[in-house]
């Protein structure tokens, strides 16, 4: 039994709630002023991004 | 004595062999069932994703029992981005052990699209889940903010003497999601601005209803009489201010 392949997707999209809850937070401490028109579009290409990195051939030793 | 003919005669017994004592026959040990297949030899994971779950749940359920029995103020605006950050690092973590979760992707996208919405309508999650109502009888009771997050907010001015204001006040009222319901004294000098960001606003009888909704109300009194002013705001949700 060989050693588990990291799932690519999962990083990704583990990042993009790591990010996103830091900016909601920091929102939420009015250290930065996150506004929801430029939020909305955002939150949509972060996405975009990280179904396009998800959905990329693996590599070896990559699952997708 | 002699044997009677025709009898064939009994052969003389021979000493049997003592039967060879067997040990007691031990059933075999019980072994755990072992699965079939190549699973067998995987070593089972910790269901992390679940374990994850179970505890935000506990953790959400503590932090509104909290709220409830007022023994502390839980900033709910705070507790979501911080479960959406531990989220996405058991996300990360688990996805290097090459682990399928789509549970907790799910409930990551379930998260960040409430945050959005909160965001979008601002929605002050603070103040506390439930039915509220207040009733001050003086001038001298009557607080400058009164909050509540989910629920039912009752503000009765109705005891408040019509002329005990010795100087303009301000009162926000502010309710997350629910219903705000000011009960105002006919003939109070009371001036309000009220908004909702999604729902409605019923100031003494006029309605507006939609996204981003105001009403208000403004006496027409002489310059320096003292005037209660009601700032009334609620994201999703309505605001009613009546008389009686």
């Amino acid at each position: 039994m060989g050693e588990p392949t990291p799932s690519r997707s999962g990083v990704v999209m583990g990042v993009f709630f790591l990010v996103t809850g830091v900016a909601f937070l920091l929102d939420r401490l009015d250290v930065w002023n996150l506004r929801v028109r430029y939020l909305l579009p955002v939150l949509l290409i972060a996405l975009g991004i990280a179904v396009l990195i998800g959905g990329r051939p693996p590599r070896t030793g990559e699952r997708s | 004595m002699s044997e009677p003919e025709g009898t064939p005669p009994t052969p003389p017994t021979l000493p049997q062999p003592p039967l060879p004592l067997r040990p007691p026959q031990v059933p075999p040990p019980l072994r755990p069932p072992q699965p079939s297949g190549p699973a067998s030899t995987v070593p089972r994971k910790l269901p992390t994703g679940r374990l994850l779950a179970g505890a935000l749940l506990v953790l959400f359920g503590i932090g509104w029992l909290v709220q409830a029995l007022g023994v502390a103020d839980v900033p709910w605006n705070v507790v979501l981005p911080v479960a959406l950050i531990v989220l996405g690092g058991v996300v990360v973590v688990n996805a290097r052990g090459g682990r399928s979760q789509g549970g907790l992707i799910a409930l990551g996208l379930v998260l960040t699209l409430v945050l959005t919405v909160g965001s979008a309508i601002d929605v002050p999650l603070t103040g506390g889940v439930g039915d509220r109502t207040f009733r001050p009888a003086t001038p001298s009771l009557l607080r400058s903010d009164y909050g509540l997050a989910i629920g039912q907010l009752n503000l009765d001015l109705r005891d408040l003497p019509r002329s005990g204001l010795d100087a303009s006040r301000v009162v926000h009222v502010h309710l997350g999601i629910g219903q705000v319901v000011v009960h105002v004294r006919p003939g109070a000098l009371v001036a309000v601005r009220a908004h909702a960001e999604v729902g409605q606003v019923v100031v003494f009888g006029r309605s507006n209803g939609g996204f981003n909704v105001d009403g208000g109300f403004q006496p027409r009194v002489p310059a320096g009489t003292p005037l209660l002013t009601l700032v009334v705001t609620v994201g999703l949700g309505e605001v009613q201010v009546r008389h009686g």
